[in-house]
């Protein structure tokens, strides 16, 4: 048993706890509240005037996938096989052993989602894990990317589309064809079969979509369109331009993941990148979380990420929900973790003061509560 | 002009309810009491925090120009070494990142040609002298045309000339070029029946101690090797983002550097040491920050420095790595970098405390006139 005793607790569900206590049992949560009397043997950890939070979840990384502190020819993102492969697998690419995964949790990250980046237009499926190693969900969302595509000259199996519409028709023609087979009204060879069968999933809401969108508007209206026609589980990434149709988004009850925060909007191409994107999106009640997109920026900065909303004009708690509940949530993995409540993973950060604080330290980390910080 | 109440941090010192009065674009006294003011401007601070103007000695604000057109470059592709251009002949004052340079309250911005760490490419690509660099204050005017010549040493511009299938393509050769035309300018500035040669005409005023090599460098050993070069022939050196100084922090006890950006992709050889954690192996060194803008919005310079706190630096510490500290290493700390007498009128009125991120900048005043002012946009 593991007690950590004193400090403010910030559940995530609403509720401060001044001077909280949280004991953890095989590494859950087993109390949270007040500070009371325990009977039982304990390691305690004592928080007295410290500040403790939900381990933070990064929504949209590729950690493990383009290592850092090597060129980017090390990277296993982007596979130019052809525009749809849902058939590759983070899971087969991904090294426990970058030294990113023990950076992160110097920045209290404890949970990301890391996956196949943008070049295709169906480019794969990611994976949730802790930065301890332990894979939450091997299957957690297949990778899609609106946007023009270009495959770089290497000779694809398929032609990949040059335009924002030949993308968008690709995806809905495959989409279309998907739900054939599944219905044995078409047939197909055993490679596409392959991939269709990861792509009928999606179709049948057992897995979610996670739609990278960054170049203009008009990608969200096509995707929002999309995900109502095929009625499909999906959150939608980066979103440049979403602040532009909130209560679209709003209305839709699609889920956000937006950022990175903080990048520039350098050339015409990030013209629609702005900051204040996640605090409209959210006013209006959108689920909105952010990403690192680790290594664009390094999985321990999700908080100063989360700072940089609050600069755009969003209060802490909401800025705070979007490191932890909010990813949570969108990722399905709310269960378990995202929060500081009865029954979850025990994974806690212990700050020197609130961590959206720029200044403040991260002190602690538990991560199914074990000390690993 | 007047400014009245609240917290002055100078950065030397916090003085409460301070009178700061501005004449003719300068500071010309600081009171705690004043009894009656008359003035045409009253700017009321009771509440709020005045702070000196920030200042970023890297940026490339107006030549790497947001939401432009791809196609900018801030060096030449076809010639490894050209001391001669000058960067205010390339910068657009119509770049947006003045104006959100304005709301972040930076005042002063040295301005490099050179290049940004963009993403999807692993290693940033430069020459090795990309040319002379400027100081402009954010309302666009140029302090100093010719402040620094730009030079770039490691694995950036390697890379770089073998993609271009230019020579040299080691950090011998590049170390063995800029020998090459040091010691050609140094015959030259000595020959008395010379021909103008206007790249080695550039490298007079280097030569001459008049401005500093600011030298675009990463590794330890890079590093290292600058400081023998600097040595050999007895010239100024600053270093810029300096990611491995930590490690060879003994070296570098007079070498001022500008430092950063802290948060970034550690992408390729060179950074792959990068981390803000480091910041406090830096204490006791000269360095300022920097956002390397358009790789971190300039805006943002303030939450970059709000950092060095959780690494053991006192708030005035914190602030003086954006202002005094940044005005030193450009040699204009007689002008700007504090809040005193006799100073340029560079302030920056903050909602709350500095480095909180819901502080929001109220006013950015330049050269002792409202250049920005919250509420207006939003």
């Amino acid at each position: 048993m593991i007690v950590v005793k004193g400090g403010t607790i910030w559940t995530g569900t609403g509720k401060t706890i001044e001077n909280g206590m949280i004991i953890i049992e095989n590494g859950k949560i087993s109390y949270v509240g007040p500070e009371k009397k325990i009977d039982a043997k304990a390691d305690v950890i004592d928080a007295s005037g410290k500040f403790i939070t939900p381990g933070f979840v990064d929504a949209h990384s590729h950690i493990g996938l383009i290592p850092e502190g090597l060129d980017w020819e090390y990277s296993d993102v982007n596979d130019y096989t052809g525009p749809v492969t849902p058939q590759m697998k983070a899971i087969d690419a991904l090294d426990p052993y970058d030294k990113a995964f023990k950076d992160a949790i110097t920045g209290g990250v404890t949970t990301v989602y890391t996956g196949p980046g943008s070049a295709n237009v169906i480019g794969g499926v990611g994976l949730v894990m802790k930065t301890t190693g332990e894979i939450i969900k091997k299957e957690a969302a297949l990778k899609m990317a609106l946007g023009p595509k270009r495959n770089r000259d290497r000779k694809s199996k398929e032609p990949y589309p040059t335009t924002r519409m030949g993308t968008v028709a690709l995806l809905r023609n495959t989409f279309l064809s998907v739900k054939k087979w599944m219905k044995k009204d078409l047939e197909v060879d055993k490679e596409k079969e392959i991939q269709y069968e990861v792509i009928s999933k999606v179709l049948k809401g057992d897995l979610m979509a996670k739609i990278h969108l960054s170049t203009s508007p008009d990608e969200i209206v096509a995707v929002l369109n999309l995900i109502k026609e095929f009625g499909i589980k999906a959150s939608i990434d980066h979103v440049f331009g979403g602040d532009l149709l909130a209560d679209e988004i709003a209305k839709s009850g699609v889920p956000v993941v937006y950022g990175p925060p903080m990048i520039s909007k350098l050339y015409s191409a990030f013209r629609y990148v702005h900051d204040g994107i996640p605090v409209t999106l959210a006013k209006k009640g959108v689920l909105v979380a952010i990403m690192t997109d680790h290594p664009v920026i390094p999985q321990k900065h999700l908080r100063f990420l989360a700072s940089v909303v609050v600069r755009n004009g969003l209060d802490y708690d909401e800025a705070l929900k979007m490191i932890t509940v909010n990813p949570a949530k969108i990722l399905g993995i709310y269960d378990r973790v995202g929060s500081l409540e009865v029954g979850k993973d025990a994974d806690i950060v212990i700050a020197s003061d609130h961590p959206l604080k720029v200044y403040s330290k991260i002190e602690k980390v538990l991560i199914g509560g074990k000390v690993v910080l | 002009m007047v400014i009245k109440g609240g917290v002055l941090l100078t950065p030397f010192e916090e003085i409460r309810d301070p009178v700061i009065f501005i004449e003719n674009e300068k500071i010309v006294r600081i009171e705690t009491k004043a009894e009656e003011i008359s003035d045409d401007v009253v700017i009321d601070a009771r509440g709020k925090y005045i702070v000196p103007g920030f200042i970023d000695p890297h940026t490339h604000i107006g030549v790497y120009r947001l939401e432009a057109e791809p196609g900018d470059h801030g060096f030449e592709t076809g010639d490894p070494l050209t001391p001669h251009l000058n960067i205010s002949d390339g910068l657009d004052i119509y770049d947006p990142a003045f104006d959100d340079a304005l709301k972040g309250g930076v005042t002063t911005i040295g301005v490099l040609p050179g290049s940004y760490m963009s993403f999807g490419t692993s290693v940033e690509r430069i020459n090795i002298i990309p040319g002379q660099g400027a100081i402009y204050k954010t309302n666009k005017k140029e302090i100093k045309r010719y402040a620094f010549l730009k030079v770039a040493v490691g694995e950036h511009p390697k890379r770089f000339l073998s993609e271009q299938k230019m020579v040299p393509t080691t950090r011998m050769g590049i170390m063995a070029e800029l020998r090459s035309i040091f010691i050609k300018a140094k015959d030259y500035m000595k020959n008395e029946k010379k021909k103008f040669d206007p790249k080695l005409e550039a490298l007079i005023p280097v030569i001459e101690k008049k401005i500093p090599l600011r030298v675009h460098v990463h590794t330890a050993r890079d590093i290292t090797t600058f400081l023998n070069f600097a040595k050999e022939f007895d010239i100024d050196v600053i270093f810029d983002h300096a990611t491995e100084a930590h490690l060879v922090k003994e070296k570098l006890s007079d070498v001022p550097i500008v430092y950063g950006p802290v948060v970034f992709s550690r992408r390729g050889t060179e950074l792959k040491n990068l981390n803000s954690s480091n910041l406090k192996y830096m204490k006791g060194l000269l360095f300022s920050l920097t956002t390397d803008h358009p790789t971190i919005p300039i805006q943002y310079l303030d939450l970059l420095a709000g950092l060095s706190i959780g690494e053991g630096f006192s708030e005035k510490e914190a602030l003086s790595l954006i202002t005094i500290n940044a005005a030193k290493i450009l040699g204009m700390d007689d002008r700007i970098g504090s809040v005193e007498p006799g100073k340029d009128a560079d302030i920056v009125i903050l909602s709350g405390k500095p480095f909180d991120p819901e502080t929001k900048v109220l006013y950015t005043i330049v050269d002792g006139e409202i250049v920005y002012k919250r509420g207006d946009e939003e």
